[in-house]
């Protein structure tokens, strides 16, 4: 119960998703890892990472070591019996081209359809029914994450990715925690606070909640996310609609 | 005689007036576990205290006795004092405090004004005093070592030790020696030449002073290029031990300056990020073991020194433990301070081992360049100056540890500005250091953990992880407990076996102290110092 049990490939998997996430204090730019990775890696890995003279790196699994260092030594050393050199990158371009490797394998989209905001706001309250889990300038639900400032963290492309394939999106600060408690009664919730002993969250109904870890039967970290995918549920005119929205939405300054 | 003479101290210990901390008594404070006599509980800094009224099987029943709230709200990390009934402890950056041990009333309080702004790399900190006979010393945060009278709290000398203007300032709890006050300075972030000194106990004058950093025509000077010792570092921040058969302090010396740019400092810049051992009566160096020679990281040897005579490898040896920043377990001799073992206690990638005489080597492509190299551990080490401890029933050694975090270190412009920053570079990393209201704990980042090793062999017995990282010292007990606060908040009580928790409360601000333990009229009490107050609790009567 005390560890939370994160292993390390998917936090910093899950950590490598958001483009404006800062990376040690710099911002990850996708742009630049993959410059690095058209310019030192292409050539046997190929453009899209599935592999030619070297393997095929899309699926998520390095067999020299997963974590953040081992790619880095890897990087930065070669891989000692195989055709794998090293490249004298320096730290942060190796992280930024870290970052673009952990991206392979993982959906692209073509850029949304010019939309029309005011048509997505009404999708974003109506049809769509994202503030049923969402706020925006302090309209709908605070169980999932507010997105009152959302078009200034993410680009529309991202935008259609989280809407699309949502897990692809989950930041830890956005982590839902599933805990049974000893009569049996199943809390979910967006972690608000964690300590060594104790997990305070928002539930569905929005109630705050402070659980006492020992007095639960079971505790774990969703790392996924608790929003469907969109796919096949909007049309592409009405996707178009809603990043254009999303994408309006910059917070107050 | 010399016994007659211990005789009647221990009797003393026991009569209703205080008497006076002699030099005797600190020699053998171990041997008065309801007193807490020096920084570290003795000369051999093991933080362990004799008393075990409160065992496994009774923590659980610890209560709060009282708290002293402070009115600074400057970091916290002083160790208290307890002589005879009496609480000494510094209320941050330079005030004293003198309370009851048993209900934490004062007496008095010593109120310092700080001379003007004090450039401080990490908070305007104090770690606690030293006392002798009826004389408290105070190292305060402006450079002045303040002699106090225990009864009172007035002022019986002061001496200016260093110019705040270039970058020193003072943060150790003293060490006192025979009739000598040691200090030394902070500033290895700033660009000062460090020392360790000792000063007259009656006077304040000073009697002796050893450069960390060689100066031309001193031995180790050899190491350095240029001009670069003159603002070459190895500052002393954190109380050292003393061996009185060898009459040897241990003292843990600071990084080089500057902190990330190592190419204007070529050589292994002795004595930084060493230990050394000096004489306590001259100051003259007997030896030294440099932990990490060109030091790039910031690794300073800001531990506390455990001393313990033990076999090694089938011989009687006195032994030094020392769990460095840089994320490496030591077992020195400390007689000549030869190398005997070391192991990584955390995950590390900068060692490539030992040579035969017990220098590192550097793993390939470890030093900072300007567009950064990831390093483990990150900055803040494997484990920092948090005090260690150590029990002799378990023969295990306790810490807290920064486990599996990296940092990225950047080596940057190393432009010397007196009393500016002198880092050369800049760190990034993706831990926060800090952490604003809530915690949103993800452990692949890295994590804090109280850790057991065994000494003997460097390996870890047991672990416990805590959602947050970790500044607390650690107490063990002849009640085989072992005391912890954490940078959540919580003050708890571990098995010191296994490391099962037996207690724990939320004390609502972040702990970096370590808790001490003494007892008034038969009654155990464990101290701690959190958040901006002095709590103190003992068991249910």
């Amino acid at each position: 119960m005390r560890s939370l049990g994160v292993a390390v490939l998917l936090a910093s998997w899950a950590w490598a998703q958001a483009p404006t996430e800062r990376l040690f204090n710099t911002k990850v730019d996708p742009e630049q890892g993959r410059k690095l990775w058209e310019d030192n890696c292409a050539v046997c890995h190929g453009s899209d990472g599935k592999g030619g003279r070297g393997p095929d790196l899309t699926g998520g699994r390095f067999r020299h070591g997963a974590t953040d260092d081992d790619l880095y030594r890897a990087v930065r050393d070669g891989i000692p019996g195989t055709e794998m050199p090293g490249f004298p990158l320096g730290g942060v371009d190796s992280m930024q081209l870290l970052a673009f490797v952990r991206t392979l394998g993982r959906s692209t989209m073509p850029p949304p359809p010019e939309g029309d905001a005011a048509r997505g706001r009404a999708l974003f309250s109506g049809a769509g029914q994202c503030t049923g889990c969402h706020r925006a300038g302090g309209v709908g639900s605070r169980i999932g994450p507010d997105l009152s400032d959302v078009g200034a963290r993410l680009a529309p492309a991202d935008l259609l990715v989280s809407l699309l394939r949502p897990d692809e999106r989950v930041l830890p600060q956005h982590w839902y925690v599933r805990a049974v408690t000893r009569d049996g009664r199943t809390v979910t919730g967006r972690r608000m606070n964690e300590d060594t002993y104790t997990v305070q969250l928002i539930d569905a109904q929005e109630k705050l909640v402070s659980l006492v870890k020992d007095e639960l039967k079971e505790y774990e970290l969703l790392k996924k996310s608790a929003m469907p995918s969109y796919e096949g549920k909007l049309t592409r005119e009405q996707l178009g609609d809603l990043v254009a929205y999303l994408a309006s939405l910059k917070g107050t300054p | 005689m010399k016994r007659a003479f211990r005789a009647v101290v221990w009797l003393s210990c026991w009569m209703p007036l205080s008497a006076q901390v002699t030099y005797d008594r600190l020699l053998s404070a171990d041997r008065e576990p309801r007193n807490w006599l020096t920084y570290a509980g003795g000369y051999r800094s093991w933080r362990y205290s004799a008393l075990d009224r409160i065992g496994t099987a009774n923590a659980g029943n610890l209560e709060l006795k009282w708290v002293y709230q402070l009115d600074s709200m400057d970091k916290f990390e002083a160790t208290p004092l307890v002589v005879d009934g009496v609480m000494y402890f510094t209320q941050p950056p330079s005030d004293v405090i003198a309370v009851d041990a048993r209900t934490g009333r004062a007496f008095w309080t010593y109120r310092y004004t700080l001379s003007g702004t004090v450039g401080v790399c990490c908070g305007r900190d104090n770690r606690g005093l030293a006392i002798l006979g009826d004389t408290l010393f105070l190292a305060a945060l402006d450079g002045n070592l303040v002699a106090l009278d225990a009864k009172t709290g007035k002022e019986v000398w002061k001496t200016r030790v260093v110019d705040p203007a270039l970058g020193y300032s003072l943060t150790m709890a003293p060490l006192v020696v025979k009739d000598k006050v040691i200090i030394g300075p902070a500033g290895g972030e700033y660009g000062i030449r460090g020392f360790l000194a000792a000063f007259d106990a009656r006077t304040g004058k000073e009697v002796w002073r050893f450069h960390t950093i060689p100066e031309p025509g001193e031995a180790g000077h050899e190491t350095w290029a240029g001009d670069a010792w003159r603002h070459g570092g190895g500052s002393v921040w954190l109380t050292g031990s003393y061996d009185p058969e060898l009459n040897l302090i241990i003292q843990g010396v600071g990084n080089p300056g500057p902190d990330w740019n190592a190419t204007v400092r070529p050589g292994d810049n002795l004595y930084s990020s060493s230990v050394i051992a000096v004489n306590a009566d001259t100051g003259k160096l007997k030896w030294h073991y440099q932990f990490v020679p060109h030091d790039a990281w910031d690794w300073d040897a800001m531990q506390t020194p455990v001393m313990v005579d033990a076999e090694w490898q089938g011989e009687a040896r006195k032994l030094l433990y020392w769990a460095h920043r840089d994320g490496v377990f030591y077992v020195l001799d400390r007689t000549n301070g030869k190398f005997l073992s070391g192991k990584p206690f955390v995950k590390i990638n900068w060692l490539a081992g030992f040579d035969e005489n017990g220098r590192p080597k550097l793993a390939p492509n470890s030093l900072p360049t300007a567009q950064g190299t990831l390093i483990y551990p990150g900055v803040q080490g494997g484990t920092n100056w948090y005090a260690p401890s150590y029990s002799p029933r378990t023969g295990l050694f306790y810490l807290s540890v920064w486990a599996d975090y990296y940092s990225v270190y950047q080596e940057g412009d190393a432009d010397y500005v007196a009393g500016r920053r002198f880092n050369g570079g800049n760190i990034r990393q993706p831990l926060p250091f800090n952490r604003n209201g809530t915690l949103l704990p993800n452990e692949a980042q890295g994590y804090g953990a109280l850790m057991a090793l065994n000494p003997k062999t460097g390996e870890k017995v047991w672990q416990v992880k805590f959602a947050d990282l970790t500044e607390g010292g650690v107490l063990s007990t002849a009640g085989d407990v072992v005391f912890t606060g954490n940078r959540e908040g919580y003050f708890q009580a571990f098995d010191a076996r296994d490391g099962k928790l037996l207690w724990k409360v939320l004390l609502g601000g972040y702990i970096a102290a370590g808790p001490v333990s003494y007892s008034v009229d038969g009654q155990q009490y464990v101290a701690i110092a959190a958040g901006h107050a002095m709590y103190v609790f003992g068991l249910r009567e």
